[in-house]
């Protein structure tokens, strides 16, 4: 290819376009309070935070891998009637405002909910209010990262190598762990970064389902929107950590977010 | 440890019947041109699709009767080689001829050293730790054949196995699998070259649009081709007319008399090996019943042989000896004396 010279007006408005977000970056990283950095991040409520949003990230992320992949299986490889509609279905979370993934949850697994009710009286199992609770609403929020990704990764790879692992004498299973499961895995370890980091940034499905109650429920987003009022430099500073890790995260998947799909595949 | 295939496959608007039965032992060639359906019969047998009516069974087992009975791929105990080679790229040459083996619960151990022997009967014992993407086609290939044998299948499929090679390294594959030790295999070879067919297979199934066309050893086909893919296959021209009272004539006008006198008249197809074509500077004298004057339209040379298209019949093609040929001391766009004896001329009913 050779380079060629863009229209003004095109990257006039490109540029416009980038400070859209270059400029909030900038202030953020301009007005922060650099000197208080190590005091503020090690400070008691920050750390708990900061260690409560680790734990159900992972735990979340976790979750997504076990239930997202197959999801993502069965949407690429099975002929299911309303395939489609379940996929709308499954990654409706990703467009939807949290505060109503938040409201949808209360309903179906608050103590009067759908299956809440039903949770609550024959385990005692509560999931408004707690850490598990949180899990939950990151892995309505996150997982269709995953799922997407791995979906498109599936789709592109040739039917005829699981074929042949077939013929070969591997039951589905087997070959959906030694064959799909090899071949996609770079689209796994991407979908599973971004889910992550979906999950780390969880803010309205959290505090709508789950509050925030400090050491329990209290995210690094909530206490970073909490903080706003009572202590902006703590919310200025954790506002940076979450920037810090989301850019990294991208910036680290740049080759293989796009290229994932591909490199999975290899015809 | 028979294959009976009777069956009846559906893939998108076409309908492939397939009746082909092997042997133990034996290796049938299906062939035919592309898009004939012979890929489809393949995967039917491995278990890959399911047969729309009909049957296949082995040593009298029912692998799938289109109904109710449908025994999947990994119970069926078929080995494929695919003409994509479709090695897994993830696992070493080594580890992919041991995928067989592993998935049918062998020890690690043990499966590798079993992988090791297939690998080194096809020749590529070296390749072992290489990964898919760092061998050439031809090694590919190779590893996937010891793949598909490495379970002892007792029918084995070769999906075009070739067709993916260039030259030298389809002839050097092709002798090396000839000449493997022969367990009581039911061999199917999916092929499109007369040279692998006559190499490795003892009998020849011809699928032309989803239908079987002729069947019979490659020696009966050349003897009597009943379609200008067969003629092609086998290097046979093939004329197309009518039959009245042993003389036959073509559909552009060109006249033979042939030999063929239990044929009833009708339209019929002539075959004449370009081998049986003598060429002559003047005019012959003596027996050859059928003389004519034709124009030569190309020449073709290889080191053993000369291939010489004429005008007329159009495109027949002429096989003659290099020293022949030079003896003719001719060029494109001469005019050369052609004969062939009327018993040299295969005739069947059309």
């Amino acid at each position: 290819m050779t380079p060629r010279r863009a229209p003004t007006v095109v990257v006039t408005l490109a540029g416009l376009g980038s400070l859209v977000f270059v400029v909030p970056l900038v202030a953020l990283l301009w007005r922060s309070p650099w000197g208080s950095l190590t005091d503020v991040l090690t400070s008691g409520p920050v750390r708990t935070a900061l260690w409560l949003s680790l734990v159900t990230s992972l735990a979340a992320t976790a979750i997504a891998l076990v239930l997202g992949v197959p999801l993502a299986w069965v949407l690429a490889r099975t002929r299911l009637p309303g395939r489609s509609a379940l996929r709308a279905v499954c990654t409706l979370s990703m467009v939807l405002p949290p505060v109503v993934a938040g409201v949808a949850l209360f309903l179906a697994l608050g103590r009067r909910g759908v299956i809440g009710e039903w949770l609550d009286d024959w385990f005692g199992i509560t999931l408004p209010f707690t850490t598990p609770g949180v899990v939950v609403a990151q892995v309505f929020v996150a997982m269709p990262f995953l799922v997407l990704t791995v979906e498109a990764a599936i789709e592109q790879l040739d039917e005829r190598f699981e074929d042949a692992a077939r013929t070969l004498g591997g039951s589905e299973w087997y070959v959906f762990r030694r064959v799909t499961m090899p071949a996609v895995r770079p689209a796994v370890v991407a979908g599973a970064v971004l889910t992550w980091a979906r999950a780390l940034g969880e803010f309205g499905a959290t505090i709508t389902f789950a509050g925030s109650f400090p050491g329990t429920t209290r995210t690094v987003p909530i206490e970073t929107y909490l903080a706003l009022e009572t202590d902006p430099d703590r919310a200025i500073l954790l506002s940076l950590v979450l920037v810090v890790v989301s850019f990294t995260v991208l910036f680290a998947l740049r080759g293989r977010w796009v290229g994932a799909a591909l490199r999975g595949v290899r015809a | 440890m028979t294959l009976v295939v009777d069956a009846r496959v559906v893939v998108g608007s076409m309908t492939i019947a397939i009746d082909v039965t092997v042997e133990p032992g034996e290796t049938v060639a299906l062939v035919g041109p592309n898009g004939a359906g012979k890929t489809s019969v393949v995967r039917a047998v491995a278990g890959l699709v399911r047969v729309a009516a009909g049957r296949i069974a082995h040593a009298g087992d029912t692998w799938d009767d289109g109904v109710t009975i449908f025994v999947p791929p990994d119970q069926r105990s078929v080995g494929v080689a695919f003409q994509q080679y479709l090695l897994f790229d993830h696992l070493s040459a080594l580890e992919n001829v041991a995928f067989g083996l592993r998935a049918r619960g062998q020890p690690h151990r043990r499966a590798l050293a079993a992988a090791r022997t297939w690998l080194d009967r096809l020749g590529v014992a070296e390749l072992a730790e290489r990964r898919p993407g760092e061998l050439s086609g031809g090694q590919q290939q190779r590893v996937a054949i010891a793949r598909a044998l490495a379970t002892e299948p007792d029918v084995l499929l070769l999906d075009e196995p070739f067709a993916a090679l260039d030259a030298s390294v389809r002839a050097a594959l092709r002798r090396d699998l000839a000449a493997l030790p022969t367990a009581p295999v039911a061999r199917l070879l999916v092929a499109h070259d007369a040279a692998d067919v006559h190499a490795l297979a003892d009998r020849v199934v011809v699928l032309e649009a989803g239908r079987v066309t002729q069947r019979g050893t490659l020696a009966d086909l050349a003897g009597a081709p009943r379609s200008s893919y067969v003629a092609d296959l086998i290097g046979t021209n093939l004329l197309r007319g009518t039959l009245v009272n042993g003389s036959f004539r073509s559909d552009d006008g060109f006249e033979l008399t042939v030999g063929a006198h239990e044929i009833p008249d009708g339209g019929v197809l002539a075959g004449i090996r370009p081998a049986a074509v003598a060429l002559h500077r003047e005019r012959p004298e003596g027996s050859p019943r059928n003389v004519w004057r034709a124009a030569i339209d190309g020449v073709d040379v290889t080191p053993d042989r000369v291939r010489v298209r004429l005008a007329v019949p159009e495109g027949l093609a002429v096989e003659v000896t290099p020293a022949g040929f030079a003896a003719l001391s001719v060029a494109p766009g001469d005019a050369v004396w052609a004969s062939v004896k009327a018993s040299e001329i295969s005739v069947v009913p059309d």
